[in-house]
């Protein structure tokens, strides 16, 4: 009887905390941030490691400008991120473009992962029930 | 299978050594202050084409489009608060003096500048040569100049010739200029 | 004699205190003279007096503005705040080092200290690595980066200090992290002291983990505090943006994560002996690495110290250290075999492995992505960019299965785990979790990773809340009242409950970093005066934009008043944007306006006229919950770390 008042406690505890989650962030919604999402994309020549999104320097404000007149210009985001890879060669963009040796950046990390991870498993599986002897308390 | 395992493991360490090291000494273990070049040389471009300069120098007069008549064209990228720029002024206003006679056409786009103050650097080093202040950064963002100065270097075809960065020094200038007039 | 010259002399000291301390201590064990090596053990306590004073004598320059030193003249001025005069001396390259020493020697004090009679056998070679290390740091001071030196015509005014720095977070971050990475030197000496006398075993092992647990809060603070400074102060608009030199203070700190994890296990069990010595090796190699990254390596970053020059002096320590671990453990690698081996999957072992794993495939992510530019400089000859896209999508997934290890794995008991018994622990948590999971699903259009990410969470709090409160009833049962059974709980196993409020700690900073990433939006508007926008549940207006003018900066300031839908007001709050020309630098203060459900935060990031400017506004949710994080971690940490002894006594 008493484990059922006990379980039953901790479960009203957890839904409300649930409830209180989810009122917390469902409330905002989604809202189109292009001109963001671009800045965000393109790093500040000037200011080592900022993207312009983040710096005030005057070539980022300049930049900004140049992508918003672009956007009314009805440019696409590829061509935007083009026009600046153009000139400022890949290291202006924030993420490398996923192509050719690029793409290691990506793969490298997975793959280390994997194959480390099936090495662990393998070994601890050729170990599993083998000495033993320590382990008798 | 452990040799394997240690010998690779030892293998990446060690690489991972190698390209820190390389790396160290490509940039010399030093940087500069952002926003200025202050050693100088030339370096690889981008992209080759020449992209049009449109708008009025800084006294109204509109820039001719038809720059490229000219056998050569140097951009200059500057600023009258930069120090560099201020440094290789003399050089610049000097040796324009020299070449316009030959065809050779120079450019001052000024930065983050305003008029008053390209004015009286103007006029104080005596820039015989077209002087335009950018606005928005435009023709800087596109030429993809990250710090100042920087000039470029255009030959007859609309060919960007050469990209040289930081302060020049009349022996460069002329040297640049002469090889590419070739 | 002046202060100069006195400080200098005071670092001349120190260089022989530490020469004398590891030599004397190696000969003192081949010669097994126990005057000898008491007399190194007290000669490397006395670097704590040189070097304290040699601190002194370093701020009362800055505080006197003595401008004949250099280092002063580049670090302070008259205009400066008076109090940052106190906190300078770290400010830059070569008084940082000075104050790394200064941490090493008082770390090291107390180690020595405290040091149980297990250890007595490996107090030599503690000595003399301890001392070695401090000596590379007084060595690059004395030889190649003096904080002491002088100008012969001494100059009016000093250049002043950064102006992103003058601000109250510098009294606590750098120094913190600072400490953190340097005082990685303590576990590490102790444990290669241990490997040395063959005693890598059960005794003092205790000892190692204290030592390990203090560093890594003190690293782990420091970064939060970092965090929380971008985040107010720097108006980046960002917590966390996985430049370089956060990256190279987070490597070393996931490292000591798994660290003092898997010490547990060898605690317990006698396992991950190599395991063990391999982490801790790592973990001091890396935070080598930072401070090679933070003093001229090849790496840009917005926070590195303006060119330095000792990058190759920092880069060759860091690969004699690293060939100083090699053979270290080639060496003894047969003085560390394990006596067990991991029974089951499903057991608590195996709970620890997988979360080291993680932990160690998050820092080479990690630092794979900050050397990935210099692998493509060299290989394929063009210079990329790896910004915070790559870290967060290789890295998010990654660190959700963490979490979600770091829930389940309390449920698992050593050795093998029922299925029967997992699944009662489990059941709850995995239901609640699929239920947010559906509900976040159905109401919300983000991406999935979002409604993912906040679903593991529900699961790992869940479990630890019911483990908690389960244990907490059941001592209720004698009749205490239910809340102070549950302070009595976390008395009778600090260990456990230190760690699980740690883990709730990391769970709200989890959050905070859920709701920025996923939920948070974002604007760039133009704003004139009395011009209201609307954002979220919020209107913000702008009130007034006042200037003021000082000797080295003009400071502007926007005044905004905040309401919401129903015209009531929330707040008024200010940012301001002070341009310091002598730098030719801005430092912003957002305007923030928190609460536990969500931060609107107002980047004053250009004044356009006297009326008008340019903002960047966002709405933040959770965010608060990530600082609430922070004294959470503290107050675990010392729960964990509580000697029984004094809880005895009372």
């Amino acid at each position: 009887m008493g484990k059922s008042i006990i379980s039953s406690k901790i479960i009203i505890l957890l839904i409300s905390f649930l409830f209180i989650l989810i009122s917390c962030i469902s409330n905002t919604d989604q809202t189109n941030n292009r001109e963001y999402n671009l800045f965000s994309q393109i790093m500040c020549p000037i200011c080592d490691g900022q993207t312009i999104a983040e710096s005030q320097a005057s070539i980022a404000e300049d930049m900004k400008k140049m992508i918003r007149d672009q956007i009314k210009d009805g440019k696409e985001d590829k061509e935007i991120l083009k026009y600046f890879e153009e000139r400022y060669g890949q290291e202006i963009l924030s993420n490398p473009i996923p192509k050719g040796f690029n793409l290691t950046i990506w793969i490298a990390p997975i793959l280390i992962i994997i194959i480390s991870s099936t090495i662990t498993i393998y070994s601890l599986r050729k170990n599993m029930g083998t000495r033993s002897n320590n382990d008798s308390f | 299978m452990n040799k394997l395992l240690a010998s690779s493991v030892a293998l990446i360490i060690i690489g991972f050594f190698i390209i820190i090291i390389i790396s160290t000494i490509n940039t010399g273990g030093q940087q500069g202050r952002p926003g200025l070049n202050e050693v100088s040389g030339e370096v690889s471009l981008n992209f080759n084409k020449f992209k049009p300069i449109e708008g009025d120098d800084i006294y109204g007069n509109k820039l001719t489009e038809q720059l490229i008549d000219e056998e050569l064209l140097v951009i200059d990228f500057w600023a009258s608060w930069c120090p560099p720029c201020i440094q290789e002024a003399k050089v610049l206003s000097d040796s324009y003096k020299y070449w316009k006679d030959r065809n050779v056409r120079f450019i001052g786009i000024a930065l983050w500048d305003n008029d008053k103050s390209i004015k009286s650097f103007v006029e104080k080093y005596d820039f015989q040569y077209d002087v335009t202040l950018d606005k928005d950064g435009k023709h800087a963002i596109n030429y993809g100049v990250k710090a100042l100065p920087e000039k470029f270097f255009i030959n007859k075809k609309g060919d960007i010739v050469k990209k040289y960065i930081g302060p020049i020094d009349k022996e460069s200038l002329d040297k640049i200029i002469e090889e590419t007039l070739d | 004699m002046t202060v100069s010259s006195l400080g200098f002399t005071l670092l001349i000291l120190t260089l022989n205190l530490c020469l004398y301390s590891i030599i004397g201590s190696l000969i003192g064990v081949r010669v097994s003279s126990n005057i000898l090596l008491k007399s190194c053990k007290n000669a490397s306590y006395c670097t704590l007096i040189t070097l304290g004073l040699s601190v002194a004598c370093l701020v009362y320059a800055f505080v006197t503005r003595d401008f004949s030193i250099k280092y002063v003249f580049n670090h302070s001025s008259l205009s400066m705040n008076p109090i940052y005069t106190w906190v300078a001396m770290y400010a830059g390259n070569e008084g940082s080092l000075l104050y790394i020493g200064f941490i090493i020697s008082v770390a090291s004090f107390f180690t020595l200290l405290f040091l149980p009679s297990e250890l007595n056998d490996a107090e030599p070679y503690l000595v003399s690595i301890l001392s070695g290390f401090l000596l590379f740091f007084v060595g690059v001071m004395v030889l190649l980066a003096n904080p002491f030196e002088t100008f012969e015509n001494i100059p009016k005014d000093g250049r002043g200090i950064n102006p992103l720095l003058a601000h109250p977070g510098m009294f606590s971050h750098p120094p913190l992290l600072m400490a953190g990475l340097a005082t990685i030197s303590i576990p590490f000496s102790l444990i290669v002291s241990m490997v040395f006398t063959g005693k890598f075993r059960n005794d003092g092992l205790d000892y190692v983990r204290t030592t390990s647990l203090l560093v890594w809060s003190i690293l782990g603070v420091g970064l939060l505090l970092g965090s929380w400074w971008a985040y107010t102060i720097l108006g980046w608009g960002g917590y966390w943006v996985w430049d370089p030199i956060e990256n190279v203070g987070l490597m070393p700190w996931l490292i000591m994560t798994a660290f003092i994890h898997s010490i547990i296990v060898q605690r317990r069990r006698g396992m991950f002996r190599v395991w063990n010595v391999i982490l801790i090796f790592l973990a001091f190699v890396l935070a080598q690495f930072g401070m090679f990254i933070n003093r001229g390596g090849p790496v840009v970053s917005v926070h590195s110290f303006a060119a330095s020059t000792l990058g190759y002096v920092f880069l060759g320590f860091m690969i004699f250290s690293a060939i100083f671990c090699l053979i270290v453990f080639m060496l003894n690698s047969n003085k560390i075999k394990s006596d067990n081996n991991v029974k089951s999957f499903l057991s608590r072992e195996s709970a620890f492995l997988i979360n080291n794993f993680f932990l160690v495939a998050i820092t080479f992510v990690t630092l794979w992505g900050l050397i990935f530019p210099l692998i493509s400089e060299v290989f394929a000859n063009e210079t990329v960019t790896v910004g915070a896209p790559y870290y967060n999508s290789v890295n998010g997934p990654v660190i959700l299965a963490l979490l979600f290890v770091m829930g389940i794995g309390p449920n698992l008991s050593w050795r093998k785990t029922s299925n029967k018994n997992l699944k009662t622990n489990l059941l709850l948590p995995v239901s609640l979790a699929v239920i947010l999971f559906i509900i976040l699903l159905i109401t919300t259009s983000r991406p999935i990773m979002s409604s993912l990410s906040l679903s593991v969470l529900m699961l790992v709090i869940s479990t630890i809340l019911i483990e908690w409160l389960k244990g907490s009833f059941r001592l209720t049962k004698g009749g205490v009242p239910w809340f102070i059974s549950f302070f009595k709980l976390i008395l009778n196993n600090k260990n456990k409950y230190g760690g699980y409020i740690v883990h709730i700690s990391i769970l709200l900073v989890a959050l905070g970093v859920i709701g920025i990433n996923f939920y948070q939006i974002k604007v760039d508007k133009v704003i004139s005066i009395g011009e209201k926008i609307d954002i979220g549940n919020y209107k913000v207006e702008l009130i007034e934009i006042r200037n003021n003018e000082f000797n080295d900066r003009r400071e502007k300031i926007a005044t905004f008043s905040v309401t919401n839908k129903e015209d009531e007001l929330i707040s008024i709050m200010e940012g301001n944007n002070t341009f310091y020309p002598s730098f030719n630098m801005a430092s912003i203060r957002a305007a923030i306006n928190s609460n536990p459900v969500e931060d609107l935060y107002v980047i004053p990031s250009d004044f356009i006229s006297e009326s008008k400017m340019k903002i960047i506004i966002s709405i933040n949710p959770l965010v608060w919950w990530m600082w609430i994080g922070g004294p959470i971690f503290i107050l675990g940490t010392l729960i964990s770390l509580w000697p029984n002894k004094l809880l005895k006594e009372k």
